[in-house]
């Protein structure tokens, strides 16, 4: 039983220690440099004090001792030099220091962002680990990070260097006086074993402060335990302020009320927690306070009983007491370390999340003639969490060379096809092959140099126009303005005074705003730039205009260059240009073939479809009746 | 529209009145709280000195020991006390800090960022601004959160140097002219450190903000993620990024450098502080001028009175440095509206349905030269519905920004039944008109809240436009129904991500629950499968009835429920007439039908690259 327990208290500490390890590698990974400015600093901020108590009690005693003023001179003007050279460097350090601290946060906040965009795209739908980036991002923010933890860091080695030199000046205390009169009490006062009791009594006093320092660490988890889902609501909640997230719609529709009025919910809750909490934290504080003071009247008790029968100095008492109050601070930075040590931890938990995908290690055979044959052999799919099957054993080989083209309702799982060839999801059941190879089986990263996608939902960036075609901050620059002018955004990079400098949006450039319809055209050239052998286009004229959906269909042919394309649309029109027509309901594909004859087929879906939208236009002068 | 190159200061003073009066707001005991705070902590260093003083002087002068433990027990437990004391009010002050961050700072400036006007609040610097205004109330020592939890702090370091600062008169003059001339140089350089913060401002918080842009976007994981992956955005992210960071740590770095200058300025005085006061000290001791306990005394005269002027110095420096701060939280809060609110013309009075005049209408967006609609003049008839199409760009969707009164008129007016437009107040205006846009972005609010944009919602009406939306089955299948959250899915397992599809038949719901006479629908279907798309187009004649209609699509055909469609070609009106008369009149609108038609001719094979038969 005991055993076990020692055991147990030995993995903790090794996992304390491991922990501390980590946080600090990683530190000095994102910054390195930081951590020997804090220490170099925690070493003279420590020896700061001691310089002016050392030397101070020392010129006491040449005063009193009656020593000549020169003397007594120079042993001043050596502690005076001392102290202005330990302040300049501590000065000079502290705002190195706080330099890096600041730039140490903003690497953090890079190294979250690398996280987020290359961690499995399947893992970004799982709630656990998306709660994990929220108490990542919350460490990196609300709690200062890594930020705070440096600076609990640095005052906690101040404190322990405080500590060694407080415990060189007690080293005195243990050395018995001489010449002291020879009477019980001075015999007792005198001995080493006093001068123990007392360092004991001191430590004892400030040991009752570890619990007390534990409880509230324990009190500060709790809190933010209970916080938390209030400030990830209010998070969602801030998102109404972006200018990307419907501000229009805010605005015209008036939701600013029950927006202030789910925010004053929020605060008012938060509110509650804090009020709950922090009364009872203060109460712990308020023991500390009172333990501290023990000690140092413990200190006084025995050092002026000692300063009384001649076995001391009247300047050691100050020197000794103030060495005791270091112990007590030390003890506390390193118990707000150690609470940062948690936050961090989540941190570095997420950051270092294994990917959950098998990645295979097959390299990409390089073809120059495209000849990339993608086949899916009993694919079936569900969404992490759902019953319902969005793809049900689709087999479909997609020929190389051929136009595609993809239709069916909403919600017939055209999209989910489309994610499962990029590999964002791996099948439930069945695999999809490319030159008869398991997808599974190639590198991700040169799986996906094969693929150029303009997804449905396609994001651009707040950043210049060439950027975003290249997605990368080095820019081909004729490769894009040939990308953009196939693309159909010619006429209006033309117009823009710095050309592919120009910024989009206003989020984060001074940039231009754009059309849903000039978006769509960049997002096609970005596909274009990246020249990947096979094209897939979701929806991709949804916005634009019909003359430039015309350009688009009429020079499809051009765009993907005898590549592979794979077409999503709900504009039944497009499948006038490809060879080859799948027509999605349900999860599986219930028609497939060319466009006349799955038009032959009279009581067909996609009969049904093309009907819908081709009624409008049939009739070219009877445009009488609505319907 | 101002432009905000040169924002008036309004200084320390008034800058920290204007963030006590929003705390006080919350918590009217705060100048109890703090006048007690500061006066415990004005009392504790006078307990504090009193300890060493007692025991040094009660050692040398022989008292028994009796007497001396006696007196040190009682003062240190009368500063244990006021250490207690000084940690309860602190508790107490950081609660109301707290409090008047989250209830009141918070509230200005969640509430400024969703009401200001749209056409500031897309500016590129009213975006910068944001960021750093919302940077002013995150930090508790900075900004306006700063002023608020450093005041009493100020005023106690003040109280204190005039309190004890009386010491100052026993001085020697040179001790005295040294320290003066110490705070002189403290406060002048960093003076000079805020000016050049100030200068270099507008150019640091494009950094910030586009360090923010770019690491908010990665983390907000569902907006890029899938184009992350296929694009691999990770390098471009990284390194813009990186060069960002770089040059805010070099920003940082001359910042820093300059608060140097200032510790390194304090350093030199009190270096030669102690050069005097040593020899004139000692001197003076030597001579049996004074005594060893003279001695100590006069020294921690002279260092009590520095450190409570340096400690003054120090809170006058962090609360100016504060205020700097606090004025982009001002700024922000502060930036002028350029549409009427609160107070406007009468809504209610207005006829229904609605006519609209657009006489010589012109919007030039800020900064732009080209107007991106020039000289409209449009007669609307009551209850007409018109259709506006044209390529994208033309300007249509700016038409419907400045019918929902989001942009205002650059030149001419807008008549509403005789009444111009810019005379309504933006909220008496929003109940009149509906629109749906094309963005489609749900709310941070159940199901119900976002159709409805209330808490209390007639659940039957609901209903009846999600049915008419086509997503009441959906809906009706959720373990949650209405109550079902949203844009929560990433930490609330009963949130759910809408299909593009789903959200613009949410949206759709909402325009119908909302009910306003002027109906704006902007491309309403571009997500939509061919069937759902001609029931909707079914829902959208319906909802249009009796109503004054704009109505914007590429898909022509879905045109044919209005009276009129409008042409559009660089801001201009360029053809009008109905679907019969544009096709006969055989410009641009008939050439753009027959574009879009051609694929669906059954008996010619349309679409391809070679046929040419239209110049664009």
């Amino acid at each position: 039983m005991k055993a076990h327990s020692k055991s147990e208290w030995r993995t903790k500490w090794t996992h304390t220690l491991r922990d501390y390890r980590r946080i600090l590698a990683m530190i000095h990974r994102r910054r390195p440099g930081m951590l020997a400015a804090a220490l170099m600093q925690a070493l003279l901020r420590g020896a700061l004090p001691f310089i002016a108590l050392v030397y101070g009690a020392r010129i006491l005693n040449q005063l009193i001792a009656g020593a000549p003023e020169a003397q007594i001179f120079s042993t001043a003007r050596t502690m005076i030099l001392l102290s202005f050279a330990a302040n300049v460097l501590v000065h000079a350090l502290a705002r190195v220091g706080d330099a890096l601290a600041l730039d140490t946060c903003n690497q953090t906040d890079i190294a979250l962002a690398q996280k987020c965009l290359t961690m499995d795209y399947q893992q970004l739908e799982t709630p656990s680990i998306m709660e994990m980036l929220w108490h990542a991002m919350d460490t990196a923010g609300n709690h200062g990070g890594i930020h705070v933890f440096c600076q609990n860091f640095a005052a906690a080695a101040a404190g322990c260097f405080s500590l060694l030199y407080a415990l060189i000046a007690l080293g005195f205390l243990f050395v018995p006086a001489q010449g002291a009169a020879d009477t019980p009490v001075v015999r007792a006062l005198n001995s080493p074993l006093a001068a123990l009791g007392l360092v004991a009594v001191v430590l004892a006093c400030s040991l009752l402060c570890v619990p007390l320092l534990r409880r509230i660490n324990a009190l500060n988890l709790e809190q933010e335990e209970q916080s938390r889902p209030i400030s990830l609501r209010e998070g969602a909640l801030h998102r109404m302020r972006r200018i990307q997230c419907g501000s229009m719609d805010v605005r015209a529709y008036g939701f600013a009320d029950l927006g202030l009025k789910r925010l004053k919910a929020f605060g008012e809750a938060y509110m509650g927690v804090l009020s709950a909490f922090m009364p009872r934290m203060g109460r712990c504080w308020r023991l500390i306070i009172l333990t501290a003071q023990l000690s140092s009247l413990f200190a006084y008790l025995f050092v002026g009983a000692k300063a009384l029968c001649g076995l001391c100095s009247v300047g050691d008492v100050t020197l000794y007491v103030g060495a005791i109050t270091s112990l007590n601070a030390a003890l506390q930075y390193a118990a707000q370390m150690h609470l940062q040590r948690v936050y961090l931890n989540e941190y570095d938990a997420f950051i270092s999340l294994p990917s959950e995908k098998y990645n295979g290690t097959l390299p990409v055979e390089k073809r120059t003639d495209g000849d990339y044959a993608f086949e899916f052999r009993h694919v079936s799919f569900r969404y992490p969490g759902q019953t319902a099957y969005s793809l049900r054993d689709v087999s479909f080989q997609i020929r190389t060379g051929a136009k595609l083209a993809i239709v069916g309702p909403n919600g017939a799982g055209k999209t989910t096809f489309i994610k499962l060839l990029c590999r964002l999801y791996d099948p439930d059941e069945g695999q999809i092959l490319l030159n008869g190879i398991d997808i599974k089986k190639y590198d991700y990263a040169e799986y996906l140099s094969l693929l150029s996608v303009v997804f449905q939902d396609f994001k651009l960036f707040s950043m210049s126009l060439g950027q975003n075609v290249a997605a990368s901050a080095h820019v081909d620059e004729d490769r894009a303005r040939d990308c953009l002018q196939k693309a159909g955004f010619g006429e209006r990079l033309a117009s823009l005074e710095k050309g592919l400098d120009t910024g989009l949006y206003t989020d984060a450039e001074d940039g231009v705003s754009i059309s849903g319809g000039e978006a769509q055209k960049i997002a096609i050239a970005r596909a274009l730039y990246k020249d990947a052998p096979l094209v897939i286009l979701d929806e991709p004229t949804a916005a634009l205009d019909p003359f430039s959906e015309y350009e688009v269909y009429s020079s499809f042919d051009k765009l993907v260059q005898g590549k592979t394309a794979v077409y999503i649309s709900h504009r039944m029109s497009s499948c006038r240009f490809c060879d080859e027509i799948a027509v999605f309901d349900g999860g599986r594909i219930v028609q497939h073939g060319a466009h006349e004859a799955l038009l032959a087929d009279e009581g067909g879906l996609y009969r049904r479809l093309w009907d819908a939208q081709a009624q409008y236009y049939k009739e070219k002068k009877g445009h009488a009746a609505a319907p | 529209m101002q432009s905000s190159s040169s924002p008036r200061r309004r200084g320390l003073a008034r800058n920290t009145a204007f963030a006590l009066r929003l705390l006080m707001r919350q918590d009217r005991a705060y100048p109890l709280y703090a006048s007690l705070l500061v006066a415990l902590q004005l009392v504790q260093p006078l307990l504090g000195s009193l300890i060493p003083a007692v025991a040094v002087a009660l050692l040398t002068r022989g008292a028994s020991y009796g007497l001396y433990a006696l007196a040190l027990t009682l003062s240190v437990l009368g500063y244990a006390l006021c250490a207690a004391g000084i940690r309860t009010l602190d508790t107490r002050l950081n609660l109301c800090f707290s409090r008047s961050t989250l209830m009141e700072f918070n509230r200005l400036f969640f509430r400024k960022s969703i009401t200001m006007d749209y056409c500031n609040f897309e500016r590129a610097d009213v975006q910068a601004l944001q960021t750093v205004a919302r940077r002013s109330i995150n930090n508790g020592q900075a900004g306006v959160r700063g002023l608020v939890s450093r005041a009493h702090v100020w005023l106690y370091s003040l109280l204190g140097l005039l309190l004890y600062g009386g010491v100052a008169a026993s001085l020697d003059l040179r001790i005295l002219l040294v320290l003066a001339g110490m705070a002189a140089s403290s406060m002048a350089l960093s003076a000079l450190r805020r000016r050049y913060l100030r200068t270099h401002d507008k150019t640091w918080r494009g950094w910030w903000n586009k360090f923010e842009y770019l690491a908010y976007t990665a983390t907000d994981s569902f907006q890029a993620a899938k184009d992350a992956r296929l694009y691999r955005i990770e390098g471009w992210f990284g390194e813009s990024m990186r060069r960002t960071a770089k040059l805010i740590l070099g920003q940082e770095a001359r910042s820093q450098a300059l608060a140097f200058l200032g510790n390194l300025s304090d350093d030199v005085f009190l270096l030669l502080r102690d050069l005097i006061a040593y020899a004139v000290l000692l001197h003076a001791c030597c001579a049996g001028e004074i005594d060893a306990a003279g001695f100590t005394l006069m020294l921690g005269m002279i260092a009590s009175f520095s450190s409570w002027l340096t400690g003054f110095v120090e809170a006058d420096n962090i609360l100016r440095e504060a205020s700097r701060q606090a004025e982009h939280y001002r700024d922000y809060l502060d930036y002028p509206d350029v549409i009427r609110h609160g107070e406007g013309a009468d809504t209610a009075s207005l006829s229904c349905p609605l006519s609209l005049e657009l006489r010589d209408v012109s919007f030039t967006h800020p900064g732009s030269d080209t107007p991106a609609l020039s000289h409209v003049n449009l007669t609307v008839r009551p209850g007409e519905h018109i259709a506006l199409v044209g390529v994208n760009g033309a300007g249509k969707t700016t038409l419907v920004k400045l019918l929902c009164k989001l942009y205002p008129v650059t030149e001419g007016e807008i008549l509403v039944s005789g009444v111009p437009l810019r005379e309504f107040s933006f909220e008496d205006w929003r109940r009149v008109v509906a629109p749906l846009f094309q963005e489609v972005e749900a709310q941070p609010f159940t199901i119900a809240e976002n159709i409805a944009a209330s808490e209390a919602y007639d659940e039957m009406r609901v209903w009846d436009c999600l049915r008419r939306a086509g997503l009441d089955d959906f809906v009706r299948a959720l373990p949650m129904g209405l109550q079902t959250p949203l844009v929560e899915h990433y930490f609330d397992p009963n949130s759910i991500v809408l299909s593009g599809g789903q959200m613009q038949r949410l949206l759709f719901a909402r325009t119908l629950y909302h009910g306003g006479d002027l109906l704006l629908l902007d491309e309403p279907t571009a997500a939509l499968d061919p069937l759902a798309e001609a029931n909707l187009y079914r829902q959208y004649a319906q909802a249009a009835r009796g109503k004054t209609c704009f109505f914007i699509s590429h898909r022509l055909a879905s045109t044919r429920f209005c009276d009129r469609i409008l042409f559009m070609e660089h801001g201009w009106i360029v053809e009008q007439g109905t679907h019969e008369e544009l096709m006969a009149l055989g410009g641009r609108y008939a050439e753009m039908f027959a574009v879009q038609s051609q694929y669906y001719q059954e008996n010619e094979k349309g679409g391809s690259a070679d046929e040419g038969a239209f110049q664009i």
